[in-house]
């Protein structure tokens, strides 16, 4: 009867420890390579925050999909060709691990050059972005992404720099981790994004970092709280359309946008010409005061139909989505944002709390709007 | 008799919870008084779109039909409809008193070749106070300049105002639930005070 | 129609603005529409009651150092201060008093404590036109709501006794108390109010305050003999201690102004 016990009591702890091990052999990675110029006169206190805001970020998506997260930081002395080729190295990747590159500092492009992505300007080397993408994808991650937030022009010059009001950003507290789910886990192929096209020149913030890394996350945070459904394509059309909101007020020549490139088909969504992002969208070139008014109110009359139920209703909010401040009709909202367009900054569309009815168009819209500050 | 108080209490308990105004809680409420701003600043530029006489037709009729339709409905006081009015009172001594929609409209058709409205980035709203009707009061007050002048661009008529409008915060039974409370905000009447000439007229 | 077509039709419609991110003149929206900062009166002016309370207790709170702040509570043009070429009044004298005593710091207004007003209203009884003297107070209920009410009404000379066929339309009409922020607006909800039911009832909750001299008036605006025009004076009544200030709207072009004090009483010791 000992013998039985003492039998049991070894083959229970075999048991637990096999169990335990096979976690740690199965547990999924997420690694994060991480290369900023944080050295750099002009740019290095914007690489800093970059760098701190994107760690914090990716740290929390990995720890919300239960994946295990490796940073690899390039920046400093390790900041180079050598030092990004180094990390590449050490990542051990599985098949169903995560790859996650991001840069932030100067890039180039040249007229010989036949990639529309940047190269990426390690002081006294280069590199190019599509590159370092290609070697990650060798890698055989389940999901590669890559970005790069950088210049994109015609010659090594000064990045914009420019004052404006931090965005909010940051991974909500939300338990729902559904959205990441659908962004991170459920991802097969790769993406390559840059914050400007070939030709442009991206902005940064000189202490709140990068314009477009700043939308980024942004687009992120806000779709992980606000949506139900979401897709790399309106994610990333989202985060497009808040950065040319940041940009406004810039002159045409500084303005830039942002570019991907995804191997992967778009996920189907329920009414993808009704998505999140072109809600904001038209919502956001409504209230545009660049364009004259009898623009924007064809656009308001047209778009309406498209979009919107005819009874339908916006529920807006201050700071809680859930406790709304004012109801207003479909028609009356469109035509006030029209007309106080000067007053208006932006609006944040939370789909999780509209309604969509029959024909893809929207009973119910909840949402924010974000007046400009004095 | 134990059936009839047990019906009796639940009879008062519903009573009560049909006609209880539980106090607002004041972050909320100042939820509500930052939403006023804001359609405080939404009345000041449909006010300056109205007199812009370079605007369409179209533009302005449309910021008329904005700015009436922040104001409450029409009401019935002993058998009389009665509407929201501007009360205007000038430094000589007269006053005078319109229905806020007859005053926009007017505005619009004011007879000067071009009109001049200078809003002021300094309106400001009193916190928000309970009344005995149920409904939450507060006061909004902001400042403008109106110059209207002649083709050749000279000054005919210039007043710099303080305009002070009643806001009310109306309980909207159609969205109270179950520990949720929601206001819809009104502005009633609004009294015009004209502070000095304005300089140089 | 798919949103694809929707946008394609959209892009179809000629207008050359939104082709442009080269942003075309600001015409439509910007022309005399200009907002400007605030001038330095504007953002100094005592706007509201709450303010001139809010104000109030934090120059007591901040005791001597509050001095000036406190001085700056009166109207600076009241006549009865001292200036070049001016002797001081007894005013003065019991606005220093009254200084030396808020700096003890001992008594605040509270923000929801009673108030009174007297309101001078222009009406014409018979045609001819007149002032008539309107006493309200400030009160809350047991639920915090609050409501000015009459409390008493001054004769007007050239209304006779009239106390006789209209009580039945008195005892009908329900007091419903007037709102919280009238004092703000002049008293146009009493103005609106009385030329609406033509009666002091509706504001008059106190069966008490329905002395000789309101039944008069109430006669009178029943019949249709007095016609209200419009408020001529607005004067607010509050507590600090044992001294009473009156408080007057300045509306003028600087920091001095808005809801100032414009006379001081001390309640123990009448003004002689």
């Amino acid at each position: 009867m000992i013998r039985f016990l003492q039998c049991n009591f070894r083959c229970s702890w075999l048991l637990v420890i096999i169990l335990w091990f096979s976690q740690m052999c199965h547990a999924q990675s997420f690694y994060a390579v991480l290369v900023a110029d944080t050295r750099d006169a002009s740019l290095g206190a914007s690489c800093e925050k970059d760098l701190e805001e994107m760690s914090g970020t990716l740290r929390n998506i990995s720890k919300k999909i239960k994946y295990d997260y490796q940073e690899l930081i390039c920046s400093q002395d390790k900041f180079g060709r050598g030092g990004i080729q180094e990390a590449i190295s050490k990542i051990q990747c599985k098949p169903e691990d995560i790859i996650f590159f991001y840069y932030t500092g100067h890039g180039i492009n040249t007229p010989a050059e036949k990639s529309n992505f940047p190269i990426l300007y390690l002081k006294d080397e280069t590199l190019e972005l599509e590159t370092v993408h290609r070697l990650l994808k060798e890698k055989k991650p389940r999901f590669c992404l890559t970005l790069g937030d950088c210049c994109n022009n015609l010659f090594a010059g000064r990045r914009s720099m420019r004052a404006a009001t931090p965005v909010l950003k940051g991974i909500g507290v939300t338990q729902d981790t559904k959205i990441l789910h659908t962004l991170f886990v459920e991802a097969h192929g790769d993406l390559l994004i840059s914050s400007a096209k070939k030709g442009e020149r991206a902005t940064a913030h000189p202490n709140d970092g990068s314009f477009y890394s700043n939308t980024w996350m942004q687009a992120v945070a806000y779709a992980e709280k606000h949506n139900s459904h979401v897709s790399w394509e309106t994610l990333l059309a989202d985060a497009e359309n808040r950065l040319q909101e940041s940009l406004k007020s810039l002159p045409d020549s500084l303005k830039h946008h942002s570019q991907w490139v995804r191997s992967f088909p778009e996920t189907a969504l329920p009414c993808p010409g009704t998505s999140f992002a072109e809600i904001n969208r038209f919502l956001n070139v409504l209230a545009d005061e660049k364009l004259g008014f009898n623009e924007r109110n064809k656009l308001r009359t047209l778009g309406q139909k498209g979009f919107f139920g005819p009874t339908a209703q916006v529920s807006i909010y201050m700071s809680d989505p859930e406790k709304p401040v004012e109801t207003q009709p479909i028609d009356h909202f469109l035509k006030r944002i029209v007309n106080t367009a000067p007053l208006i900054d932006e609006f944040n569309f939370v789909e999780r709390l509209s309604n969509l009815g029959q024909g893809c168009t929207y009973d119910l819209v909840t949402l924010q709007e974000i007046r400009k500050t004095k | 008799m134990l059936k009839y108080t047990s019906l009796l209490f639940l009879t008062m308990l519903c009573i009560g919870r049909l006609h209880a105004q539980p106090e607002m809680d004041r972050k909320r409420l100042a939820e509500f008084e930052k939403l006023t701003q804001q359609r405080v600043n939404d009345l000041q530029l449909y006010i300056s779109l109205i007199a812009d006489k370079s605007l369409s037709t179209e533009q302005r009729e449309q910021a008329v039909e904005l700015a009436v339709s922040l104001f409450e409905k029409d009401y019935m006081v002993n058998g009389k409809r009665r509407s929201p009015y501007v009360q205007i009172s000038r430094r000589n001594g007269t006053i005078s008193s319109v229905p806020v929609r007859i005053y926009f409209k007017n505005l619009m058709h004011v007879k000067f070749d071009k009109v001049e409205i200078t809003y002021y980035d300094a309106a400001v709203v009193s916190e928000f106070e309970k009344g005995t009707d149920g409904n939450y009061h507060a006061t909004a007050t902001y400042y403008q300049q109106f110059k209207g002048m002649d083709q050749k661009g000279n000054l005919v008529y210039g007043s710099r105002d303080r305009k002070d409008i009643r806001v009310t915060a109306q309980s909207a039974a159609v969205y109270a639930e179950a520990g949720k409370e929601d206001l819809k905000i009104f502005f009633g009447d609004i009294t015009v005070r004209d502070t000095v000439p304005i300089p140089g007229f | 129609m798919t949103m694809n077509r929707l946008w394609l039709l959209v892009l179809c419609i000629p207008f050359s603005e939104l082709a442009a991110q080269h942003a075309g003149p600001q015409t439509n929206i910007k022309t005399g529409v200009e907002k400007h900062p605030p001038e330095r009166f504007m953002n100094g002016q005592i706007k509201h009651l709450g303010d001139f309370i809010d104000r109030f207790n934090e120059v007591v709170k901040a005791g001597t150092e509050g001095q000036a702040a406190l001085r700056s509570l009166f109207n600076e043009d009241d006549l009865r201060f001292p200036a070049h070429g001016r002797m001081a009044q007894p005013y003065a004298r019991q606005v220093d008093a009254f200084i030396e005593w808020a700096m003890t710091g001992k008594t605040l207004i509270p923000k929801r404590g009673v108030m009174r007003a007297v309101v001078g209203i222009k009406v014409s009884y018979e045609e001819v036109v007149d002032t008539l003297k309107v006493h309200l107070r400030k009160d809350y209920t047991s639920d915090s709501a609050a409501y000015w009410h009459i409390t008493k009404v001054d004769n007007l000379l050239r209304i006779r006794d009239e106390v006789k066929k209209n009580r039945a339309k008195e005892a009908s009409v329900q007091p419903s108390g007037l709102p919280p922020n009238a004092s703000e607006v002049s008293f146009l909800p009493l103005l609106r109010g009385l030329d609406d039911y033509r009666s002091l009832a509706p504001f008059t909750p106190c069966l008490a305050c329905r002395d000789t001299a309101w039944q008069k008036v109430e006669s009178a605006l029943q019949d249709g003999k007095l016609t209200i025009e419009n408020v001529v004076s607005n004067r607010i009544y509050l507590t600090a201690g044992c001294w009473e200030m009156e408080l007057s709207e300045f509306i003028r072009e600087k920091e001095n102004s808005g809801w100032l004090i414009s006379d001081l009483f001390e309640k123990n010791n009448p003004v002689k």
